[in-house]
């Protein structure tokens, strides 16, 4: 620390930092913990803090507060031209959302030149980073270097490098389907050769009844995530709502309103098409329509993502929308 | 039957030899129609069709001068079109006779073979249950058909059209007859069958309002006046239909099809699919049994009363289109009429279940599975402090008490009979036992059918009673194909997007990326596809008030009913252009086809054919066969979306 401060001002420096780090006193307080009478004897050594940039002025509720600032850190500022100093002041307010070089601009009404500069060379020393926001990817947002950018800006765990992370998306969406699959229905996908042998006898469905409500619920999934360590990221209930809510759109689970806030079920129709379902169907009505849902038995889902995949028959037009609109 | 189009000169007037544009491009409907009759009636025929589509109504004279054809082939099309239904006629105060096209009866010849192949089955399914025998079955079918190929027949004409040896089996043929009234597959024609009804209720309003103004000589407004003479014209009409139905038939009755028959097990078939996918194959076929004992009596699908309402709104009213409220309560008070016939209880579909032969039996033993049951009834009561009804099967006195007298404690307590039946081994009266196991059981499936938030397949009015609300389940059934369609033409992704769109009703891409964990180019491309498909719609929000693009907010939006008429006119148009491509085809190989419908070659094609032609002959088989299944899988698709809907 600069030798040039008195060690009444030092005292009360180590005394500040020595308490929960970030910690914000008022005047009341500081005069107790530096055991200080006088208001204006403790304006005195504040002053000589604060001109050393060891004290920071912080505004809360209309209260003037202060916050101390480790002596590393105050010769980092006091390296700094009053420019750079200025602008690492918004950026370290800025905290974990970061601060877009716009508002920078506008805020310290500099001119953009300055600002630029002034960015580049606070980047060029580590202390300050440029991240990339995933709400607004078109702007250039500064925090702290060592600072890690909150969900906000990194948009939580689908992004991977503020992208999309579609194959974990994917991965995550078959084990949530797969694990209330298992427990929607009973012996849906049991297919053990001890239980084929008994399936001549056993009826062509089961089913839990009405009055069941064991059903998974968000919250049981999630402790089946965690429980299993599939996923590296740590996912909250609303991430697997929000994951169950894009198999509900998909038709693969239904929302049950038994009662139970985010109780799912998937529906039989996405079980038939995952290979499960009892085998010995019921006799189909001979005079049945046809049957569009039987579908997933010929056509391979998905198959229009890969053109070359789309066998002949329905290439030919087994069904086409748009013979009428372009005919 | 049909007027050949053998030469282009007829009368000294140019007969035209192909169809007009007009009747392909002015409807997808249009097209499938000429399609249709020009299959079955040819081509000019055909031609009246499409002008009558065309123009609304028309006299024999406008007819000429829109189709150039000569009045006396005009009039012989049009015997066979209105003893097909296809067109009805109307005569003026003038004695001016109207000719109309009639959409219901073309549908008959639409669904012509489908009709007898339910005939067929329907009787075949009877024959096991209730001993019909084959030969039965078989003249069951033969009527139909010959009701379907002639429009509409009576029985002495029918009896009077067989050979000497198929008059033995008059008896049987009169009691087949007898059983397809009663079972609602044909019904007798009314001296209004042939007319336009819109025109009818029309003569009738005049006549009620003159008579209206001649007895009420106070001051009315005039639509206070309107209101009062349509409801009197409704009851009039209605009045009409009632006292035709009251005659009793014999045997010199026409009779015609019943298509609003055909259509209720259509939707059964429907909806008995819809609920194999949505629970499984088992319940399913429970509701399958329910919907086949009840569909006959439940509300027409082409509803007379929606028609009334209809008719009188299009009469001699300034005000534009249908009123959604008045439509709604006709079909509030026919969803009400619906739960009152169509109640029944458990028993009952037992019994019906245990009529089933061996064959087509069904295993309820088993099929409800409460894993937790047991741990539960000891854990859970305590807990909850709930007085939970505890049944003792130790006695079957016990049991049937329980049965004879209250029918809700059974019901609240079916799980725990199913499972302790499971694991009972006392050999008292073991077929009661096991007729109280299944109707348990039985109730549980039932209330899962009826417990399903979004696919009400049922309604429980009171505890063990229950009622099948047919129009309600009307939307959710159209709504579930469009989605399959949806999923198989564009993709799974389409459909997470669309389902996206419509809980959220208003949504920008920047949300539906946040919901639908879909990546923006993908979303940006499925919603241009949707877009182009009219599928989903554009909504612009303006953020500045010179309208800047790069300010603007774009919303999507999809309207199901919009969309969903899209669709229905795009299968339609897929319909009539595989029957296109199926006359093309044929026209194309005319020669071959004349020369193996020989009498000469009939029958002994591979000695008269070449290889060459036979190979031909062939490939032009399947192409029809192949064809043909592609055009009754687009109809089963459109009848979803045409008739099994809220009107």
């Amino acid at each position: 620390m600069s030798s040039s401060i008195s060690t009444r001002a030092e005292k009360l420096h180590g005394l500040m930092l020595e308490q929960k780090s970030g910690s914000i006193f008022d005047q009341k307080e500081l005069q107790i913990l530096a055991k200080i009478a006088n208001p204006e004897d403790l304006m005195i050594l504040a002053q000589e803090l604060i001109n050393k940039q060891l004290l920071k002025l912080v505004k809360q509720d209309g209260v003037l507060k202060f916050q101390a600032v480790k002596a590393s850190e105050a010769e980092k500022v006091q390296k700094m031209s009053k420019d750079e100093a200025m602008i690492y002041s918004y950026i370290e307010a800025s905290g974990r959302e970061g601060i877009w070089t716009k508002t920078i601009k506008a805020k310290t009404n500099l001119h953009q030149h300055v600002v630029l500069r002034c960015l580049k060379g606070l980047e060029n020393q580590s202390y300050i980073k440029s991240v990339k926001s995933v709400k607004y990817p078109t702007r250039k947002i500064y925090m702290l270097y060592h600072l890690t950018p909150s969900i906000e800006v990194t948009g939580g765990p689908w992004f991977t490098d503020s992208e999309l992370d579609t194959e974990f998306i994917d991965s995550l969406l078959l084990v949530v389907w797969r694990y209330v699959a298992s427990k929607s229905y009973p012996n849906a996908f049991n297919k053990n050769p001890e239980y084929n042998a008994m399936e001549k006898s056993q009826p062509p469905q089961q089913s839990f009844p009405h009055t069941y409500v064991d059903y998974p619920t968000a919250k049981d999934i999630m402790e089946f995530i965690s429980n299993s360590g599939i996923a590296n990221v740590e996912l909250s209930q609303n991430d697997i709502r929000a994951l169950c809510n894009v198999l509900v759109y998909d038709e693969k689970l239904e929302k049950l309103h038994n009662g139970f806030i985010d109780s799912y079920k998937a529906s039989w129709q996405s079980i038939l098409e995952n290979g499960g379902g009892l085998e010995n169907d019921v006799g189909q009505e001979e005079d049945s329509p046809f049957d569009l849902f039987d579908s997933y038995k010929i056509i391979t889902p998905g198959y229009n993502e890969n053109e070359s995949e789309i066998p002949s028959d329905i290439k030919d037009g087994a069904i086409y929308l748009d013979s009428w609109m372009n005919g | 039957m049909s007027a050949s189009l053998s030469s282009n000169k007829a009368n000294g007037n140019e007969i035209p030899i192909e169809l007009p544009l007009f009747s392909k491009t002015q409807s997808p409907k249009s097209y499938l129609f000429t399609q249709i009759v020009q299959s079955h009636l040819g081509e000019q025929a055909s031609l009246i069709i499409s002008v009558l589509i065309s123009y609304g109504r028309l006299t024999i004279l406008k007819i000429r001068e829109h189709t150039h054809l000569p009045i006396f082939n005009i009039k012989q099309s049009l015997v066979s079109l209105i003893q097909l239904n296809l067109v009805v006629f109307s005569v003026d105060d003038r004695d001016r006779v109207f000719y109309t096209f009639n959409g219901n009866g073309i549908y008959k010849i639409i669904y012509s073979g489908e009709i007898i192949t339910t005939i067929h089955n329907f009787y075949k399914n009877k024959n096991e249950k209730e001993f019909i025998d084959e030969i039965k079955v078989n003249i069951f079918t033969e009527i139909v058909q010959n009701v379907l190929s002639s429009g509409y027949l009576s029985i002495d004409d029918y009896l009077n059209s067989l050979s000497e040896h198929e008059h033995k089996n008059e008896e049987q043929i009169k009691f087949c007859f007898n059983q397809l009234i009663n079972d609602g597959w044909l019904k007798p024609i009314d001296k209004f069958h042939f007319q336009n009804r819109f025109d009818l209720y029309e003569k009738l309003y005049k006549q009620q309002l003159y008579k209206f103004n001649k007895e009420n000589k106070i001051v009315m407004s005039e639509s206070k006046k309107q209101i009062e003479v349509k409801k009197l014209t409704a009851e009039k009409f209605q009045q009409l239909f009632i006292d035709e139905s009251d005659k009793k038939i014999n045997s010199k009755n026409s009779l015609t099809f019943n298509l609003n028959r055909f259509l209720k097990r259509q939707r059964s078939l429907q909806l008995s699919l819809l609920c194999k996918h949505k629970l499984g194959p088992l319940s399913a076929k429970i509701y399958s049994i329910i919907l086949q004992k009840f569909e006959k009596n439940s509300t027409d699908i082409i509803n007379e009363k929606i028609d009334i309402l209809k008719y009188s709104n299009e009469v001699s009213s300034s005000s534009t289109g249908l009123d959604p409220e008045s439509l709604e309560n006709v079909i509030h008070k026919l969803k009400l009429k619906d739960l009152e016939i169509l109640k029944f209880n458990v028993n009952e579909i037992l019994r019906e279940i245990q009529k089933n032969n061996e064959k087509n039996k069904i295993k309820l033993t088993k099929s409800i599975i409460n894993p937790n049951k047991k741990r539960k009834n000891g854990i859970n009561n305590q807990e909850n402090n709930i007085p939970r009804k505890k049944i003792k099967l130790e006695t079957l006195d016990s049991l049937d008490e329980l049965v004879n007298q209250q029918e809700q404690k059974k019901v609240e307590n079916s799980m725990d009979v199913d499972f302790e039946m499971d694991g009972y081994n006392g050999n008292q009266n073991e077929n009661e036992n096991e007729n109280e196991n299944e109707l348990a059981i039985l109730n549980t499936h039932l209330k899962i059918l009826s417990s399903n938030k979004d696919y009400k397949f049922l309604i429980e009015n009171s505890p063990g009673s229950f009622s099948i609300p047919f129009i309600d389940l009307a939307t959710p059934l159209s709504q579930n194909i469009y989605n399959q369609l949806i999923k198989l033409i564009f993709g799974q992704d389409s459909l997470r997007l669309l389902n996206c769109v419509n809980e959220s009703k208003l949504i920008d891409e920047k949300l539906l990326g946040n919901l639908i964990l879909m990546k923006d180019l993908k979303i940006r491309s499925i919603l241009n596809r949707l877009i182009q498909f009219q599928i989903l719609e554009i909504q612009e929000i303006p953020k500045t008030q010179d309208r800047s693009a790069i300010r603007t907010v774009f919303t999507f939006k999809h309207n199901f009913t919009l969309s969903k008429n899209i669709l229905k006119n795009c299968l339609n148009y897929n319909m009539a252009h595989i029957l296109h491509l199926i006359t093309d085809k044929k026209s194309e190989n005319k020669i071959l086809i004349d020369k193996s419908l020989r009498d000469d070659v009939k029958g002994r094609e591979e000695e008269m054919l070449i290889e060459s032609e036979l190979v031909k002959l062939n490939e032009l088989y399947n192409f029809e066969i192949s064809n043909l299944v592609k055009f009754n899988r687009l109809r089963s698709l459109v009848d979803v979306f045409e008739y099994l809907q809220t009107p």
